[in-house]
């Protein structure tokens, strides 16, 4: 069994005033706040906004019942904030942007306080491990966010495009050649 | 010296069978996979009209290949037998058959690389003729010998008809 990592660092988190729920023009585009995420209503759907979808900087390749480790990481500076909630997930970004993931998991921590002018660096880490079967053979995407705590962080998120190459059950076949042919 | 170096696809040239023969075709391929697997792979001959390529189910062949789980492409070789089953048993006419080899369940797309094939590459022959195939080898001759059993006497009668004419002009 394979142990893979990914790194993933959000921007820096300072405290600051929290959003109103509401809605918000960025860009030519019209977002619906509800006080913990964005939305975008997309040919009469309403799909979660993630602002911070990226291509992969390296593709890992992975396969079932592999474990997967995702470490997300920010700057910080700013009192204590207990009850933060860092999300990893891995899945796949629909045509309308919707997340759908496969494994996914919401975890509970607390950012230290830092109140010099220098940020500190922040990390937490989650490791999942891949299905034993039934994963489909396929490029998927991976997604981290940090938001909620006392007193709120506010929304935080970020996606990497395609990166993870699932070398699933089904075999990717490639060059096939005949190389000869006889009576036998 | 002359050094002469190829670069590129080997192509294959034809070969000529007699029906009832064994093809050993010999493929290679890449793959990555998750988990230790066995696929089975298919060989048997084609041949194309306008709707594409339509393979000769009575003469296809598989083997099953087991793969081993690697996230790195592997090359593999493997070997696949098929029969040339003669048109009396439901197989080929004689004739000249494209030569195709695929992974069972492929969709034969162009973007997938599953699948090899070449055109024109079994020149078969041996099928024993058929009553019918003797039949329709001597239409021709028959029909000719029909024609002509209709045209003689015709011809007869007009020779006869010519040669009254004559006798009257002598009067």
């Amino acid at each position: 069994m394979k142990v893979s990592g990914l790194n993933l660092q959000l921007e820096g988190l300072q405290q600051g005033d929290p959003l109103a729920p509401g809605y918000y023009q960025i860009g030519s585009q019209k977002y619906y706040y509800d006080g913990t995420h964005f939305w975008l209503t997309v040919g009469g759907q309403s799909v979660q906004a993630f602002f911070n979808r990226q291509t992969a900087p390296s593709q890992l390749s992975i396969s079932p019942g592999d474990n997967l480790k995702i470490t997300l990481g920010f700057s910080y500076t700013g009192p204590v904030v207990s009850n933060a909630q860092a999300y990893f997930g891995w899945g796949y970004f629909g045509a309308l942007g919707n997340w759908a993931p496969t494994q996914e998991i919401w975890v509970t921590f607390q950012i230290p306080a830092n109140q010099s002018s220098t940020p500190v660096q922040v990390q937490q880490s989650y490791t999942f491990t891949l299905p034993a079967s039934g994963l489909a053979t396929g490029l998927a995407d991976i997604l981290v966010q940090v938001n909620s705590g006392s007193p709120d962080v506010g929304q935080h998120d970020l996606a990497y495009n395609q990166a993870l190459n699932i070398i699933g059950v089904t075999p990717s076949i490639t060059n096939f050649t005949i190389l000869s042919f006889a009576k036998a | 010296m002359v050094l002469d170096i190829k670069i590129g696809a080997l192509t294959l040239t034809k070969q000529n069978f007699t029906v009832g023969d064994t093809v050993k075709v010999v493929a290679s391929f890449s793959y990555t996979v998750g988990v230790n697997t066995t696929i089975k792979i298919n060989a048997g001959p084609y041949y194309t009209n306008v709707f594409g390529r339509n393979i000769i189910q009575a003469c296809v062949g598989s083997t099953s290949v087991q793969l081993t789980a690697t996230q790195t492409p592997v090359s593999k070789q493997v070997t696949i037998n098929f029969p040339l089953t003669p048109k009396a048993s439901g197989g080929m006419d004689d004739g000249t058959y494209g030569l195709m080899v695929w992974v069972d369940g492929s969709s034969f797309s162009a973007s997938t690389q599953d699948w090899a094939a070449q055109d024109n590459l079994l020149v078969v022959s041996g099928n024993p003729a058929s009553m019918w195939d003797t039949l329709t080898g001597m239409l021709p001759m028959l029909l000719l010998f029909m024609l002509m059993g209709m045209m003689m006497p015709m011809m007869q009668g007009m020779t006869q008809s010519f040669g009254g004419t004559q006798q009257g002009g002598q009067r």
